[in-house]
């Protein structure tokens, strides 16, 4: 990818590149002016000189007097009439300056006088300033309004673009700073820039729009979930209803066990998919202090006599005190989950569940499969590790998102042949 | 007794009332708002069963409306809506318990059983069943003047067991109950079954025979 610039970046060099280039373009055309407008000041310097000295001198010179003249007036001399000169305009011709050392442009006038009745050419001439010269004053003069143009334009410009573009940066900072999840929506600054007005206008009807979606999104799950709630009790209560028959076989009683299964399974899922979006929804806004030792213990006890009557052993190892300030429905919740889920990955028959609490950090491991588990996949929505164990894949989700709450931090460890979870609590 | 089951989902309110009928409770249904509403200024009950989202109106409506009567029924909400705020909220106004759908009908039986109990037979707290006698309130078991020592769980699947004497009650239920919400999480097979078989032979040891039935390990039953 091109490297980014910015936008003042960008228009200034942009802008840099152009002034340069019109204002070299304009060299040559003050060049040629200036030489132009010369040119005629020494043409009026040169026909004036030819008209004094026809009105002049003319009168009392004598043909004797041209040689002596012509030595001592070497920019106004008289030559034998020649029709070849051309008479009436200036010209420009090379000749050769003594004081230069070699040839030099000239501007020169020839006029027809008379001397004694005989016709001479009168000859009137001056020298054109010099290329190099002319060239080099120009240069210097242009060069310094060149850079005082190029630096203060460009201040200008940026200056100007600052303020031009203010809104527009205003605009891009909010938009930034927005967050679906947050759901607060921009206040754009207001300007009188009719295209920003139209930009804001537009962004605003997006972020709404979006804002409404996603809002709707979040309360179709919880609506979904509770819709479900319904038929699911249904279900049950069919299934509670079917169970009273007299005489069920050994076979009907296996299909209804296996919908029982069922049936919990999917209240199961439901129940934490309305957690879940609850979450999303901040529905579970207060906080309480809370000592989590008394927590944990009403939590375990009943677990822990299911997870003994499956021969898993739930040691807990080490409980420090600890205070934290939390929403309790959701750290009951992370507690049940993790224990659970503890219990229900373990090896049936031999397998341990150790808790520990130590410096506001809560670790619960315990065995299972000999592989770890992909640390970045087990804390996603319904991505289950293993196929045997019929969970819903949200569990690991609902910590996490219990955790992200709370601020507080979870980490997946394998060590020692264990898995290990641990939750970094924000002591009060 | 008396019950009212307010309740829109008419397969629902049947099985319940199906359910309940076993124990000499007279039921009658309400469908709707308005129907809830017409029972309720028109008849007494010793006992009804709310759901929250109801057409034509919000059952916690009905249940200010029961508070503001005065009318003396015990109530117990039953909703799908589950919110811990709306279970604020209904023990606040003055409901009695709350039970989230989806639930099994021998929870709901066992609650109305220890409302009622709590409500009109505060000074009966012997319960007798063949032949064994449950003090309710010291929380102990005799029979033939014998002694049964029980654990927690055990006294309390006994207690559930008679709350919903000659039905049959699920495995899962039964998890349920004593092991609290994540019981359907774990497996519990062994879990009631070890329970079952403790009881059993406690009572057995008492003279108290086949009193608990097995259906194939899926369900079990107090036969009175």
């Amino acid at each position: 990818m091109a490297r980014l610039k910015s936008l003042t970046t960008k228009s200034l060099f942009r802008f840099f590149i152009f002034t340069v280039v019109i204002l070299l373009c304009c060299f040559p055309l003050l060049y040629t002016l200036m030489e132009n407008k010369y040119a005629e000041d020494l043409d009026e310097l040169i026909q004036f000189r030819a008209e004094e000295f026809k009105k002049g001198k003319l009168s009392s010179f004598t043909a004797k007097d041209i040689e002596l003249w012509n030595e001592y007036n070497e920019d106004l001399y008289i030559l034998p009439h020649d029709e070849k000169y051309p008479r009436g305009i200036v010209r420009q011709e090379e000749y050769f300056n003594k004081s230069e050392g070699h040839a030099i442009d000239y501007r020169i006038f020839y006029a027809d006088i008379f001397i004694e009745n005989e016709p001479y050419t009168l000859v009137s001439r001056v020298p054109m300033i010099e290329f190099h010269d002319l060239f080099n004053m120009l240069l210097t003069q242009y060069g310094v309004v060149f850079i005082i143009l190029i630096v203060s334009l460009s201040i200008v410009y940026v200056f100007v673009s600052k303020r031009l573009w203010n809104p527009f940066y205003n605009t891009l900072q909010k938009i930034e700073r927005f967050d679906l999840a947050v759901g607060k929506e921009p206040e754009f600054k207001s300007t009188d820039i009719r295209e920003f007005v139209s930009l804001n206008k537009q962004l605003s009807r997006l972020i709404k729009e979006n804002l409404k979606i996603y809002k709707q999104q979040k309360e179709f799950v919880e609506n979904a979930s509770h819709e479900l709630q319904t038929p699911l009790a249904v279900f049950q209560s069919q299934l509670d209803m079917l169970l009273q028959q007299p005489d069920l076989t050994e076979t009907e009683t296996n299909i209804i066990q296996s919908l029982y299964s069922t049936s919990s399974r999917m209240s199961r899922l439901n129940k934490n998919l309305l957690l879940l979006a609850k979450m999303d929804n901040e529905q579970f806004q207060r906080r309480e202090a809370i000592n989590f030792s008394t927590v944990l213990f009403d939590q375990l006890s009943p677990l822990k006599e299911m997870a003994e009557s499956n021969g898993i052993e739930v040691i807990v190892e080490s409980m420090s005190p600890l205070t934290i300030n939390a929403n309790l429905i959701l750290l009951e919740s992370l507690i049940n989950n993790l224990i659970v889920n503890a219990i229900r990955h373990n090896v049936k028959g031999k397998g341990i569940v150790c808790i520990a609490l130590e410096n506001n950090v809560l670790s619960i491991s315990n065995t299972g499969q000999s592989e770890p588990l992909n640390p970045d996949k087990i804390f996603r929505r319904f991505s289950r590790t293993s196929e045997e164990k019929k969970g819903n894949g949200l569990g690991l989700s609902i910590v996490r998102q219990i955790c992200i709450l709370h601020n507080w931090e979870i980490i997946y460890a394998f060590r020692d042949n264990r898995h290990c979870f641990s939750v970094i609590f924000q002591p009060v | 007794m008396k019950i009212l089951v307010v309740e829109d989902e008419r397969e629902l309110s049947r099985n319940i009332v199906n359910y309940l009928s076993a124990d000499d409770y007279l039921c009658e249904q309400a469908y709707n708002f308005a129907e809830a509403e017409e029972k309720i200024a028109l008849y007494d009950y010793d006992c009804i069963l709310l759901d929250l989202n109801l057409p034509g109106g919000d059952g916690l409506k009905i249940l200010e409306e029961i508070k503001q009567r005065n009318i003396d029924s015990g109530i117990i909400i039953i909703s799908a809506r589950g919110a811990l705020d709306d279970k604020i909220a209904g023990l606040k106004i003055g409901a009695d318990d709350y039970l989230a759908k989806p639930f099994p009908l021998s929870e709901l039986s066992i609650r109305i059983y220890a409302l009622m109990r709590r409500r009109q037979f505060s000074n009966n707290n012997l319960l007798k069943t063949n032949g064994l006698e449950i003090d309710l309130l010291s929380k102990t078991v005799r029979m033939n003047d014998i002694h049964i020592i029980l654990t927690k769980s055990e006294y309390d699947l006994l207690l559930y067991l008679i709350g919903n004497k000659n039905r049959v009650v699920s495995k899962n239920a039964i998890a349920e109950h004593l092991s609290g919400d994540m019981a359907d999480m774990l497996d519990n097979h062994n879990f009631v079954y070890a329970h079952i078989k403790n009881l059993k032979s406690k009572l057995a040891e008492a003279g108290c025979d086949n009193c608990i039935k097995t259906i194939y390990a899926t369900g079990y039953q107090w036969l009175d």
